[in-house]
């Protein structure tokens, strides 16, 4: 889009640098100003941390607002590490974690400098009336000690509070001054920020730009401007890649296949965290799959290898579990194995034949084609298995009871769930209050639900290990589960780029770097 | 093929049957003498060939997975490569043939014949009959098909049947509709008045002397349909709502070729020629049809 004054040499100098910027695989240099394109996949609906709900809406308020902690990966396991803001960061006790800001930090706007008593209202108004109120449970009150410094005093112990919660944007903290005098909440026009960068100017269906904010006391941001560019269809942002419209981008696992064999000249593939995780999922109480001994024979009927070699030509990692690599509890090998002898046997023993299943799964290419060797593998056992691809919104209605009646009759399912940065957010969906919602296997066992609880409060970081893998046990014991894959968020960019990337695949644009 | 009343007088009477017979004849050599025609005729009796003999003209399973195979470039052992599960796609290509072979013949028979019965009623029949099968003629014409395919897939599941009952209900109005037009323009013609006095019942005036005149046209417009029918299942199946897998049909091939479109386009050009044949073929054939046994365009020419 051309703004006004940008006279015809301008343009001829733009088009120059552009090309040159596209062969080269280096950022856009216009007028002496580095410009760094990324896309976003999806519009801008709001920038306040009770209401924001995208990756790309975090992504901007993590450049714009302040955090005490961010993500940080060390060795293939995922910490945190106090922010720029922050002076000092105490874990005191089970409960109690003391923090101290840094001087110096200002509100735009003039609505003053950035303190404790902000951080109270932040957190406050986000565990009081907020869509992520669930995630702010361990969450009780902020005890301000200090203009800068406070205490945040925890309900009940939770030892992944500062990486899932702290460290997250919906812990951003924003102006309480700024934030009143707009009437206590606001979508996308920020009252005021703190940050490295500034909202420049949002175009709705359009673009978000960010600038550096003039008087930000720290490191100042390597770009000039950030424009977050909004394409929507993966694909077209790979191409829009290729034509040189954009600087960095997530690709699609058939683009990251392509990539790999041929990469665009100055470019390099950045892989965030694998924190996805995919099953065949069994309803325990379909009555032809009541019988435990039919679903441990399609545990053993299905042969993952092969499914993952077609579908993603070994692009992710197999799971055996649903924790992902880098987070305690993650299993290094499931208890059963790809034996069809075996899952005849087991059929036999149960005295099953002429079993005929539906199997349910999104209509995306890459599942079609896992179904279809699924279907297969199934066949060869003498299961006759039906394929039933769905949209998007129709699949995610099919288990859960307050969507219609699909889930009566829920039979084999393919199906990926995202986690987050702690195993306590990937068991959470199994407990028996999520039957009817998302625990479509619908079973429930006491031992299970005891280690849930426990493992949450659990400090020593081994013993919540074991504790997650006996939880994974314990739901592979169930043969309601056939572990798939990790797939992991991954991204393309300029080699003139040193990305940031938190682990679940946002863009941290105040630490990207130009190479 | 309104013939009965456009004869002309011979020396010999020549009985009904016999007349459509030279009528037909008569046509059909000029179908051929029509390249276009001729071109159309060669790629649909090829496509039937194909269809019928599919297995014997490959050596592959269409749905046997090869996966270390997968999305091999065309060669002598695999003339249109693999899929992404490393089935050969000249055999699913083949075999997607059966399944256009099966919309062809059964949802297009369907159509007609249920267009057929419904049109001559309205044009038969009573006015308030005429005027309620018109209603529902255009009431099912003004869906799009593939919104009304959409609809019904939503609320039953997506298989060759519910294809076949989308195309019914899509093409059966046209049929019904010319049916109707041409029982309308025959039910006063003096051969018709001359049964009706000579005391046929009705049945038999409408299936042994009105049928076989209204029926030529809907030939004509059944060949133009199978391209559509052929379509509207690629459409469906594109979208993931058509043929379910591993059952091989040419717009199923196009979808999971549209996905590797970048890394390998055989996939797509493989789900795709056949359409195009198809639908140029059938085309073909049936404006050279039109042509041929038209009697209004055989006097204009």
């Amino acid at each position: 889009m051309l703004q006004e004054g940008i006279s015809r040499r301008d343009l001829m100098l733009g088009a120059g640098v552009l090309t040159a910027g596209c062969l080269t695989g280096e950022v856009i240099y216009a007028q002496g100003r580095t410009i760094l394109r990324s896309r976003n996949k999806a519009d801008i609906e709001s920038l306040d941390p009770l209401t924001m709900g995208t990756t790309q809406e975090r992504e901007v308020m993590t450049a714009t607002l302040p955090r005490l902690a961010r993500v940080v990966t060390t060795g293939g396991a995922y910490d945190w590490e106090p922010s720029v803001y922050v002076e000092s960061f105490e874990i005191v006790d089970d409960t109690t974690i003391a923090f101290k800001l840094k001087p110096g930090f200002n509100w735009s706007s003039d609505f003053g400098e950035l303190t404790a008593e902000d951080v109270k209202y932040s957190f406050e108004r986000a565990k009081g009336d907020s869509q992520w109120k669930d995630k702010w449970a361990a969450f009780d009150r902020v005890e301000v000690t200090g203009e800068y410094s406070g205490n945040i005093v925890l309900a009940y112990p939770f030892p992944a509070f500062t990486l899932t919660v702290l460290a997250h944007g919906m812990a951003c903290v924003v102006s309480r001054a700024a934030v009143e005098a707009a009437g206590g909440k606001y979508t996308v026009e920020m009252p005021a920020t703190c940050g490295p960068y500034m909202v420049k100017e949002w175009i709705p269906k359009q673009r978000m730009s960010l600038v550096p904010d003039p008087q930000w006391p720290g490191e100042k941001p390597d770009f000039d401007e950030v424009q977050a560019i909004l394409v929507a269809e993966i694909t077209a942002a790979e191409l829009a890649y290729e034509a040189g419209e954009l600087d960095v981008t997530q690709i699609s696992p058939e683009g990251f296949l392509r990539y790999e064999e041929a990469l665009p000249a100055g470019s390099a593939i950045a892989n965030a965290g694998h924190l996805n995780y995919a099953w065949l999922g069994m309803n325990t109480e379909h009555p032809k799959l009541s019988d435990i001994r039919v679903r441990k024979a399609i545990q053993h009927a299905i042969d993952v290898d092969t499914a993952l070699q077609a579908g993603f030509s070994g692009s992710v990692i197999k799971a055996n579990g649903i924790i992902p690599p880098g987070l305690a509890g993650h299993r290094e090998k499931s208890g059963y194995d790809y034996d069809p002898e075996k899952a005849r046997a087991v059929l036999a023993e149960a005295g099953v034949s002429g079993l005929e299943l539906d199997l349910k799964t999104m209509n995306l290419p890459e599942r079609l084609v896992i179904a279809q060797v699924f279907q297969a593998n199934l066949a060869a056992v003498g299961i006759k298995v039906n394929i039933i691809p769905l949209e998007v919104g129709t699949y995610w209605n099919q288990g859960r009871e307050k969507k219609g009646e699909e889930w009566k009759d829920l039979q084999i399912y393919l199906t990926r769930f995202g986690g987050g940065l702690d195993p306590s957010g990937y068991v959470n969906w199994f407990v028996k209050e999520q039957i009817g919602n998302w625990n479509w296997e619908r079973w429930t066992d006491p031992e299970f639900e005891e280690l849930y609880l426990a493992a949450a409060k659990e400090s020593d970081t081994e013993k919540r290990a074991e504790m997650y893998l006996r939880m994974q046990q314990i739901m592979e014991d169930t043969g309601a589960y056939v572990w798939l894959w990790h797939d992991p968020e991954s991204f393309i960019h300029r080699t003139a780029i040193v990305p940031s990337i938190v682990p679940g695949g946002e863009f941290e644009y105040a630490y990207f770097k130009k190479a | 093929m309104a013939v009965a009343p456009d004869v002309p007088s011979s020396s010999l009477p020549e009985t009904p049957a016999a007349r459509r017979a030279r009528a037909f004849w008569q046509g059909l050599k000029e179908l051929t003498r029509n390249p276009f025609g001729a071109v159309g005729l060669v790629i649909v009796v090829l496509f039937f060939l194909s269809a019928l003999f599919a297995p014997y003209l490959t050596p592959y399973d269409p749905y046997a997975l090869d996966v270390p195979s997968r999305l091999a470039r065309p060669s002598f052992e695999h003339l249109l490569g693999t899929d992404q599960l490393g089935r050969d796609t000249f055999t699913r290509v083949l075999y997607g043939g059966r399944i256009a072979m099966q919309l062809a013949l059964v949802a297009v028979t369907a159509a007609l014949v249920i267009g057929l019965v419904l049109g001559m009623i309205a044009g038969y029949g009573p006015r308030w009959l005429d005027s309620i099968l018109i209603l529902v003629f255009d009431t099912l014409r003004s869906f799009p098909t593939i919104i009304m395919g959409l609809a019904i897939v939503a609320v039953t599941q997506p298989s060759l049947t519910v294809i076949m009952v989308i195309f019914v209900l899509h093409a059966a109005p046209a049929f019904g509709r010319i049916a109707r037009t041409q029982t309308m323009a025959l039910k006063n013609t003096e051969f018709i008045l001359a049964e009706k006095s000579l005391g046929a019942r009705t049945p038999l005036v409408l299936t042994r002397h009105m049928m076989p005149n209204v029926l030529g046209p809907l030939l004509i417009l059944a060949a133009m349909d199978v391209p559509v029918v052929v379509t509207v299942e690629a459409g469906l199946s594109f979208l993931g709502l058509g043929i379910q897998p591993p059952t091989a049909s040419w717009g199923g091939i196009l979808k999971e070729g549209y996905s590797v479109l970048r890394e390998t386009p055989w996939l797509v050009i493989a789900g795709g020629m056949p359409l195009v044949l198809t639908t140029l073929g059938f085309t073909f054939l049936g404006e050279a049809l039109r042509d041929s046994f038209d009697p209004k365009l055989r006097e204009a020419r």
